[in-house]
């Protein structure tokens, strides 16, 4: 396997964005979310291709941007058991992760994230 | 009282009954993450059904200005908890509240909470495939009214006169605050 991880934070094509990982716990049944952990990643991202948005957003959702992350950083998604999606703030707007693949073995995840709102 | 604070007795109930910790039973439809796979929990969601009789209002002077007046409206709902338990013992869990639901104790939390039980529904086994594995689901329905009110505060005539003129006489009348 060839790892890219150099050409992933290489400044020629990478960017600068800020993970939000959100935690909490439960207080009598309740979801209480904590103060979320913000840190600043390096990365490659681009617009999404028409047919990521196809494959991974539902019909109504389309019209919304859709971002493709490179990052050598771990960017992970909900699992709907004990995981909640990490958020991507990058130029003043917000991004909810829906998908991340694990490209370890080449040296980074590419991850998929659509936009939520202003960041 | 609100749906949420219903929400907030019946979990408190279910709990007690079953004798289960803290967060073991949750509001439904939360964003957030359930916990880990072999971990079970249950949900409540509170859903209004029907409307039992007539909503009926009453005025009262607002103690504080005289010139307000308290609209009380007030109205019965007949209302279902339902509750769903995932995973483990899931079934056994809703069959078990199913029959203590019969407890005076139960009967009486929820008098206690304004709340009046009518009946619990068959337990319904909701098990099915999650990612390839099956998850043990059970789910009963809890049926109770409760009272619904509104209270609205609106200002009310102040004092002014009436003067009514006919072809023999003047008359002029005073018009006071309730």
């Amino acid at each position: 396997m060839i790892d890219v991880s150099e050409l992933i934070g290489d400044p020629d094509f990478s960017t600068t964005f800020t993970r939000v990982r959100a935690g909490g716990a439960y207080t009598n049944g309740r979801w209480i979310d904590a103060t979320p952990v913000l840190t600043e990643h390096i990365g490659i991202i681009q617009p999404a291709t028409t047919e990521d948005a196809l494959n991974f957003l539902p019909e109504g959702e389309r019209a919304k941007t859709l971002i493709s992350i490179w990052s050598i950083s771990e960017i992970r998604m909900g699992n709907g058991d004990d995981i909640k999606s990490d958020l991507i703030n990058w130029q003043g707007r917000q991004y909810r992760v829906i998908q991340s693949r694990p490209w370890h073995l080449s040296g980074y995840i590419k991850a998929l994230a659509v936009e939520t709102g202003a960041a | 009282m609100t749906l949420d604070e219903i929400n907030d007795n019946i979990r408190a109930m279910v709990r007690g009954l079953l004798s289960l910790d803290a967060n073991y039973v949750r509001p439904a439809y939360q964003n957030a993450p359930v916990g880990a796979k072999n971990e079970p929990f249950a949900t409540v969601l509170i859903m209004p059904v029907a409307s039992a009789g007539q909503d009926y209002s009453a005025f009262t002077v607002d103690p504080n200005n005289a010139n307000m007046l308290k609209e009380n409206i007030r109205g019965t709902r007949r209302l279902i908890a339902s509750i769903n338990f995932y995973r483990g013992d899931a079934v056994f869990m809703a069959t078990r509240l199913k029959t203590l639901m019969a407890s005076s104790s139960a009967i009486e939390t929820m008098q206690q909470n304004g709340l009046g039980y009518i009946r619990a529904s068959e337990v319904r086994d909701l098990t099915d495939f999650v990612n390839s594995l099956t998850e043990a689901r059970g789910q009963i329905d809890i049926e109770f009214y409760a009272v619904a009110g509104e209270r609205l505060s609106m200002p009310t005539y102040g004092r002014f006169p009436i003067a009514v003129d006919n072809s023999d006489n003047t008359q002029s009348l005073e018009v006071h605050e309730p």
